[in-house]
């Protein structure tokens, strides 16, 4: 039997390199801390996995974000050295690059095809050789000869495939990069996929397309916390890995429950009281100065979507019961439910898509989470069929695109008839600060949960934050889809207390876990008595059967 | 294994240079130009503040500036621009098993390139101040080429390699070439300096490099023992820059 890759009780832990961000000047007033720190505070990424890939496999790795998967790819690659155990490689190996990787938008498709071809280990000559066959394959015609930045990210990504795939490697990498391209194209990518299995490439796929892993793959890996959970037939990977997924959700339950006792202090009544009588009208505070979100520094400790306890908290205060969780609510209120296609674009947190999965919402999404990909929003959906999705779901990501109008009709385009939009969006003013007064409320509400000493608060001071046009965002979906619903559930509050009076709050921790509930029930309260007009929202919408 | 072998780093090298070279012309109508530009306006700016104000004792001040800008700007860049170098290719260290060390190479050699490009500007104003190019110059210009390549490197390994751990390096690194260039006899000639502070201006590894560069362009002479005294301080700094790339270099992945 010929080992492509060989895993033997592979450990390998990164210390957290927070200097990093904390930068070197607090690294340096602090050393011996944070020496100390570098080398007690390390992740532990893999605890000991063996495994083994054999030629001509087709091996799929799941698993949840942060378990260990990319870094298994890293090892396999060469990127990356295990701390203990080793790592076997036998061939030639390839990454299939994400979007932009090794290529420069400014040079030509053929320039980029030259240069990706020798990073990915051939010399020149090899790689003039086969421009042609690639060329051929990428379908891109008189446009290999323009500069990449004129392409769509869909001819992008066939460019990119096309490269992978044709410099001949031993061993094939790709790491959540099946969702590319138009349907012609993937399908055509899955049929070279399936000519590797035959001509006995090997291939790593990493992915979170349940389907696709499933129709694909020889065998998969299951990987949770850096532990290999189960190995083996695909079907039975998966399944054990949606049951998995099912029960934790349980014990989340339970442990909400023990939670509600914190929030039903009698002080915390009071101090909404006070908020109510005090809150200044928030139209007095627009008018500030517009300034871009995404300009921001993207070093916040705790971000509203970023946190797992906010998501399921949240999915409670939509539903207002927490019996019910989002996805029974959206499937009983909103007949959302057994879609089979759905396309995501994130600006963070994947994995939401995974709980649409695990609830029967919908089947597999289609995934566009790369920051530079948003920024050219209108272009994604060039190569979109029309009619091809059932379900659209974004996450803060609205707010920023710039042609909106635009964006939404061809998200119209690319939905089946009756097809939904769920966007969970900031709402609210062009611009919105928060004013003495709400730091001051959000002090009281601290001292009044009482679990965390005054000391501790440091006052931000009004800090002004803005959004790009918060408030068009529910106008212009209405004029392309009917809305069905908007659930406002909070989030700038949150934001205040979490990430300007309380930074670095530990979301594993009881006490902070619980504090941050608080927080969000004492936002729910303020939105219920309308005194917080900047909220998040997730708003429910589906395509009109005939657009005007 | 082929990877590694030497047919293929070169292809690399080439590649990416070629690459860097194209990126840089592609939108911009004046292309070389620009990277004379800069220096020139330098010197105009030294020109007049120290020549035309402040009466310094230098003949043929305008070459003497330009005999050592045009080098130095090879360097400041090369170093500047290699601290996002590793950073900017996050997406590709941490995919593809390749040396790193090629994409700061390829910076470096670009940046040379545009150097050697800006020499017949040099061979201009020598014909002005009524001068003309030596033949010491065929051996001069590929050693002094050969050294300050070597340093450069050592400049730029250190500099992006550190700045992947520690993101403040990229503005101390501008800083400090700042201060390195009023360090280094650039802008006034070493015989102005005070005896007791020669010393430290000497002590500076660039200073040797670029005196030896100025009377190379202006006399046509070069000075065996200052070029050797270059070569080891220019050894010493790859040596440095190599050994923390070197030790450090299977954290990229982990820290990008």
């Amino acid at each position: 039997m010929d080992l492509a890759v060989t895993f033997t009780n592979v450990y390998k832990e990164y210390p957290f390199y927070q200097h990093v961000k904390a930068g070197f000047k607090s690294f340096l007033f602090d050393l011996p801390k944070s020496i100390a720190s570098l080398k007690k505070t390390r992740f532990i990424a893999l605890k000991g996995i063996s495994f083994e890939v054999e030629k001509g496999e087709i091996f799929g790795i799941i698993g949840r974000n942060g378990s260990g998967k990319s870094t298994i790819l890293g090892l396999m690659a060469g990127v990356m050295k295990p701390d203990s155990g080793s790592v076997m490689t036998n061939g030639r190996i390839s990454s299939l690059l994400e979007l932009g990787a090794g290529f420069h938008p400014d040079l030509s498709g053929v320039e980029n095809i030259v240069l990706n071809g020798i990073l990915s280990g051939n010399t020149k000559e090899e790689m003039l050789k086969k421009i042609e066959e690639i060329i051929e394959f990428s379908e891109l015609g008189e446009f290999i000869y323009q500069p990449l930045r004129t392409y769509s990210s869909g001819m992008q990504a066939r460019l990119g495939f096309a490269v992978a795939v044709h410099i001949d490697p031993e061993i094939l990498l790709v790491d959540e990069a099946l969702a590319v391209g138009d349907i012609d194209f993937k399908e055509k990518s899955l049929r070279k996929m399936k000519e590797f299995m035959e001509s006995g490439v090997t291939t790593i796929i990493v992915s979170h397309d349940m389907p696709a892993i499933a129709e694909l793959c020889d065998k998969v890996a299951w990987i949770d916390n850096g532990s290999l959970m189960e190995i083996g037939d695909p079907r039975e990977v998966i399944r054990a890995y949606l049951r998995h997924l099912g029960q934790e959700i349980d014990f989340d339950e339970e442990e909400r429950e023990e939670v509600t006792e914190v929030q039903s202090l009698p002080e915390i009544e009071e101090v909404l009281d006070d908020f109510v009588g005090t809150q200044e009208p928030v139209s007095e505070i627009a008018g500030f100065p517009v300034m871009d979100v995404i300009a921001e520094p993207s070093s916040k400790p705790v971000s509203w979507w970023d946190s797992p306890l906010v998501m399921h908290e949240c999915e409670m205060l939509i539903t207002g019961d927490p019996n019910i969780h989002f996805y029974e609510f959206l499937k009983r209120d909103f007949s959302v439910a057994n879609l089979r296609k759905g396309l995501s674009l994130c600006r963070r947190l994947k994995g939401i898509e995974d709980n649409f999965a695990r609830y029967h919402a919908c089947e597999s999404f289609d995934i566009i989470g790369d920051e530079t990909e948003i920024k050219d929003i209108p272009a994604v959906f060039r190569n979109l069929e029309k009619n091809h999705y059932d379900l659209f779901l974004c996450v803060d990501l609205l707010n920023h695109v710039s042609s909106l109008e635009i964006f939404l009709r061809d998200v119209a385009d690319a939905l089946k008839e009756k097809g939904v939009v769920i966007a969970l969006e900031y709402i609210g003013p062009a611009c919105f600060q928060w004013s003495q007064k709400s730091v001051k409320t959000a002090e009281m509400i601290l001292r009044a949960i009482g679990n965390h000493g005054s000391s501790e608060i440091m006052n931000s001071g009004a800090e002004e934050r803005t959004a790009v046009n918060g408030d068009r965002v529910i106008p212009t979906i209405g004029r392309y889809f009917d809305i069905n619903a908007i659930c406002y559930f909070g989030g700038p509050f949150y934001d205040l207390i979490l990430n300007r009076i309380l930074p670095g709050l530990d979301q594993s921790n009881e006490k902070d876990a619980a504090l941050i509930r608080t927080v969000i029930q004492c936002e729910q309260v303020l939105i219920r008595e309308k005194i917080l007009d900047n909220a998040y929202a997730m708003i429910i919408a589906r395509k009109r059967p005939h657009r005007g | 294994m082929r990877k590694h072998s030497l047919v293929y780093y070169k292809d690399l090298v080439v590649a990416l240079t070629q690459k860097e070279l194209k990126v840089r012309y592609k939108r911009s109508f004046f292309g070389y130009l620009w990277s004379i530009a800069n220096p020139l306006a330098l010197a105009l700016v030294f020109f007049i503040a120290f020549k035309v104000f402040m009466k310094i004792p230098i003949e043929n001040y305008t070459l003497f500036l330009i005999a050592g800008l045009f080098p130095w700007q090879w360097f400041s860049n090369s170093v500047n621009t290699s601290a996002m170098v590793f950073i900017g290719n996050a997406s590709l260290i941490k995919k593809v098993n390749f040396q790193h060390n090629v994409l700061i190479i390829a910076t470096i050699l670009n940046d040379m390139l545009h150097f050697i490009l800006s020499i017949p500007v040099i061979i201009l104003f020598l014909f002005i101040y009524g001068m003309e190019p030596s033949i010491t110059w065929f051996v001069g210009i590929p050693v002094l080429l050969i050294i300050q390549f070597i340093m450069t490197v050592g400049f730029s390994l250190a500099v992006s390699t550190i700045n992947l751990f520690f993101r403040d390096i990229e503005r101390i690194v501008f800083i400090f070439t700042s201060l390195m260039f009023y360090m280094t006899p650039i802008v006034y000639s070493e015989d102005l300096v005070p005896p007791e502070y020669r010393t430290l201006i000497l002590s500076n590894p660039l200073s040797i490099l670029l005196i030896s560069w100025r009377n190379l362009f202006m006399h046509g002479t070069l000075d065996f023992r200052n070029a050797a005294t270059a070569l080891i301080y220019s050894v010493i700094v790859f040596a440095i820059g190599y050994f923390i790339y070197r030790k450090l270099k299977w954290r990229f992945a982990e820290v990008l």
